[in-house]
């Protein structure tokens, strides 16, 4: 049985903003990092994830989210987060890394915060 | 040469245990109904040394929630800084405040214990730590399940789908079971691609086990670990910018008790426990 993490790609103005449904282990974060670098590669680098429906995560899917805010940095880009379900939130908590993301409540939040950010 | 000995058959139908010491610092036994702790005293002398012994075995009844802890004498014999013997008094005592904890860890404690009053000892000779904790619980209340997974991303999804039967079958809350999931994901991550460098003909094994006060899961890997003292010195602080090395300070921080040791076979098995609740654990 595979059930693999549905992504769900929109534009929001200049934020390329995707839904992430399932789970953020190893076997998901390779397909993540793959649809990211799809966009950097357009020079897409505004790029927001809403965790709304990802109801886990471990240390894979938090070096990968790491892995990613690096490669957008190195593209002049940005990467925010919004709608982390509470135990996800944990996880950030414990492992410090609530401190190193952007997150936001919500997805309009995130967006709007993006106002005023010179494109690259 | 003479041995000591202490043996024992256990009839869990009948609810009796018979057994024989000999030579053998006594064995404990506490009785839940009671609470209180006998010495299961030799029936003969140590083995070995003469001939034409006859032992005597004694016949005790066992009920659920006792406990027998047994031990080598490496435990009362250790000496602390005056020469003075750690001693049967004081290990009774010892066994007798810490029943509440689970076996596995009332066995660590009694040897940090025993370690703790041999520091500045003189004696360097250390005579051997050995413990069996046996309790007794009825089998309804102790479930266990285990599972082998090939070592492929794929199987993480099989892996929660398991465990989330178990969750489902046994009422486990959620502020057990999220951390528990996290915490076994990652075990089962390292074996994965530590251990078996993603070979899938090795196979990850996942025992689970499951009673009253705890839930806990075994991950065993096929692997031949050679670097587990440096493991388990690894520095278990969280760097924000690190791309991976977090699985084991979540395992840490997300269990109640974790451990890691060297299976027979020289892979790794780590355990961990969550207490079902808090209170009583």
């Amino acid at each position: 049985m595979e059930v693999e993490m549905e992504i769900e790609v929109a534009e929001k103005g200049r934020v390329n903003v995707l839904g992430l449904n399932g789970k953020l282990d190893l076997a998901n974060a390779a397909r993540l990092k793959d649809q990211v670098k799809t966009l950097l590669n357009q020079q897409k680098n505004m790029v927001h994830l809403n965790m709304k429906r990802v109801d886990f995560i471990n240390s894979s899917g938090l070096g990968a989210l790491v892995s990613l805010m690096k490669e957008i940095r190195v593209h002049k880009g940005r990467l925010t987060l919004s709608n982390l379900a509470p135990y996800v939130n944990e996880i950030f908590e414990i492992t410090q890394l609530s401190h190193v993301f952007e997150i936001f409540q919500n997805v309009d939040e995130a967006v709007a915060s993006y106002d005023g950010v010179p494109m690259a | 040469m003479f041995i000591t000995l202490f043996m024992a058959c256990i009839d869990m139908g009948a609810g009796t245990m018979e057994y024989c010491n000999g030579g053998h610092p006594p064995a404990l036994y506490y009785r839940v109904a009671s609470k209180e702790t006998t010495g299961l005293r030799p029936g003969g002398p140590l083995v070995g040394q003469f001939a034409g012994i006859e032992y005597r075995s004694s016949r005790i009844k066992i009920s659920r929630g006792d406990r027998i802890f047994c031990f080598t004498d490496g435990f009362v014999e250790a000496e602390n800084r005056q020469g003075e013997l750690y001693g049967q008094k004081r290990l009774e005592e010892f066994f007798k405040a810490g029943v509440e904890f689970d076996a596995r860890k009332f066995s660590r404690l009694a040897r940090e214990e025993v370690e703790r009053y041999r520091q500045g000892s003189r004696s360097e000779a250390i005579d051997d730590f050995t413990t069996l904790v046996i309790d007794f619980v009825d089998d309804e209340e102790n479930h266990s399940y285990e599972f082998a997974y090939p070592s492929r991303e794929e199987i993480l999804d099989e892996l929660y789908v398991d465990l989330d039967k178990i969750f489902q079958s046994h009422r486990v809350k959620a502020d057990v079971s999220n951390p528990f999931r996290v915490a076994v994901s990652e075990a089962v991550t390292n074996a994965m691609v530590h251990a078996h460098k993603r070979d899938d003909a090795k196979q990850i094994h996942v025992l689970v086990e499951l009673n009253q006060r705890i839930i806990a899961a075994d991950i065993v890997d096929e692997g031949k670990c050679q670097e587990i003292d440096a493991i388990k010195a690894r520095n278990l602080l969280f760097d924000p910018a690190a791309e991976s090395g977090r699985g084991l300070g979540l395992i840490k921080r997300l269990s109640d008790e974790a451990d890691i040791r060297l299976t027979p076979h020289g892979g790794l098995c780590i355990r961990l426990v969550k207490y079902l609740n808090r209170d009583k654990a």
